[in-house]
């Protein structure tokens, strides 16, 4: 019992679990003073060791590094600026966990999470993508939650035909986020299913057009607009 | 040179045999340690080399005599790769204190070792796992050697219990025990080798094995270089995520002074 003990020390799983990004990658709506967050519960490093800048913050208006300051706080990697986010501006952020070293701690981190994404502090809303839900409904991914009168008057090619008898169902993470099985995820974005006479297949090309907005283009992906959701928080299946 | 040692040091000599210059320096490999040697001073500088190496520890040791018992204390400090660049820190402090036991038909030993952390934080390792990452612990060991003619055969065991700053791949805590033997050749008046191998666990470098020449320069002054073989760890066998393959070995320089 003793030997199996000792064998077993050190022989733990380090699965991708529970690890995503927020914002997600293409989010809007970013309030001023929202830190940038890596969930990374398998990243376990000393806390003194050193370790190059993890998340780089670029304003993609004036260029150059934001100035800011990474903070690890067990499970998760924070990024706050030192000044507030500046109003309607996107900036592109990088999350750049560097390879362990032999002969050193092991640095493990879900592949998906390293990597680029955006977020635009202006209240615009973008399509992200789209997926088709349980209903077989297509359902456009926000980049934020979503007025539902926005959608009034808006125009919807398939494949560049255009789609007739047209309604929007708006939902918000409360009505398809227990989806999600990432635990402590919490989507700020809402899905926009399009309500139609005739399903739209997988694999058709949306162009939609709302007040001044558009063409915003998405192809149909045959996976859930949940999933496509945990894509965009690079969340680990 | 041996006198002028002691009266610099204010510490007792150790008589040696005409046609001996080992001068108080017992045979010693590399886990194996002149823990029933006489008084004297050290410095060894062990670099890991290779694609996966990187790692340099440098230790200075003194160990001091008194009639069966021998008190030791090493500091080491190292130089190692991060991410991005190099750092460097000191390593964990080890205590010793061994008593030569008065029976049996051979030499032999027994002893405690502590090691403890003095606040730098070395997150690497050459091979012995509680060298340089932080931690503390304490171990009984036990050595003998065996001949004492052209061949010393020398054997060690150890058992331990140890704490670590818990970062993979090391544990919060760990038993640890560990055998291993080798022998000591002498080839010529002031030449020899020195073959040794050894099995730790837990460790990061559970088999290994030595060889090493030495030659004793003047009396009670020993020069040592050889090479550390991490079996265990090119065939993939360590706690450490590492895959197998041949990519790193430690070579080892050391110099005793014994008084």
């Amino acid at each position: 019992l003793l030997l199996a003990g000792l064998l077993a020390v050190g022989c733990e799983e380090s699965g991708d679990e529970g690890s995503f990004i927020a914002p997600l990658d293409g989010q809007t709506g970013i309030a001023p003073d929202a830190a940038l967050e890596v969930r990374a519960p398998t990243l376990d490093v000393p806390p003194d060791y050193p370790l190059p800048e993890l998340i780089r913050v670029v304003d993609l208006a004036e260029g150059g590094f934001v100035p800011g300051e990474v903070l690890d706080d067990g499970d998760v990697l924070s990024f706050v600026p030192d000044l507030p986010w500046a109003v309607d501006r996107r900036y592109v952020w990088t999350v750049d966990i560097p390879a362990g070293i032999p002969h050193g701690p092991e640095l493990h981190i879900a592949g998906q999470l390293s990597g680029s994404a955006v977020f635009d502090t202006s209240q615009a809303v973008a399509v992200l993508a789209a997926g088709l839900d349980d209903e077989d409904r297509a359902c456009l991914v926000l980049s934020r939650h979503a007025d539902p009168e926005i959608l009034e008057g808006a125009r919807v090619t398939a494949d560049d035909q255009e789609v007739a008898d047209l309604a929007f169902e708006v939902e918000g993470p409360e009505v398809w986020s227990d989806e999600l099985w990432v635990p402590g995820l919490h989507p700020e974005v809402d899905l926009a299913c399009l309500v139609t006479g005739e399903p739209i297949p997988p694999g058709t090309r949306l162009r939609v057009w709302w007040a001044d907005s558009g063409p915003w283009v998405a192809d149909v992906e045959e996976i859930s607009p949940a999933e496509l959701v945990i894509e965009l928080h690079r969340g680990g299946l | 040179m041996r006198s002028l040692f002691a009266l610099l040091l204010l510490l007792p000599g150790i008589a040696a045999a005409a046609d001996d210059l080992s001068g108080g320096n017992a045979s010693e490999g590399v886990r194996i340690h002149a823990k029933n040697g006489g008084t004297g001073i050290g410095l060894a500088e062990r670099a890991v080399v290779g694609p996966d190496g990187g790692t340099t520890a440098f230790t200075i040791s003194a160990r001091f005599r008194l009639e069966a018992f021998q008190f030791g204390a090493s500091v080491p400090f190292a130089s190692y790769r991060v991410p991005g660049g190099r750092d460097k820190d000191l390593g964990n402090v080890q205590l010793w204190s061994f008593f030569d036991l008065p029976y049996g038909s051979f030499d032999q030993s027994v002893g405690l070792r502590i090691h403890f952390n003095v606040g730098e934080s070395a997150y690497t390792w050459v091979d012995a796992g509680d060298e340089l990452w932080p931690g503390a612990g304490i171990e009984a060991i036990w050595e003998a050697r065996v001949g004492g003619g052209v061949t010393t055969w020398m054997l060690r065991g150890a058992l331990g219990v140890h704490t670590a700053a818990g970062y993979d791949p090391f544990p919060d805590r760990y038993g640890r025990f560990q055998v291993a033997a080798g022998a000591d050749v002498r080839l010529a008046r002031r030449f020899g080798l020195v073959g040794e191998t050894s099995i730790q666990y837990w460790d990061p470098s559970p088999w290994e094995i030595s060889a090493l020449a030495r030659a004793d320069i003047i009396e009670g002054l020993r020069l040592r270089a050889g090479l550390v073989l991490p079996l265990a760890v090119w065939f993939g066998w360590t706690p450490a995520d590492q895959p197998a393959g041949v990519r790193e070995t430690t070579v080892l320089v050391d110099l005793t002074a014994a008084f």
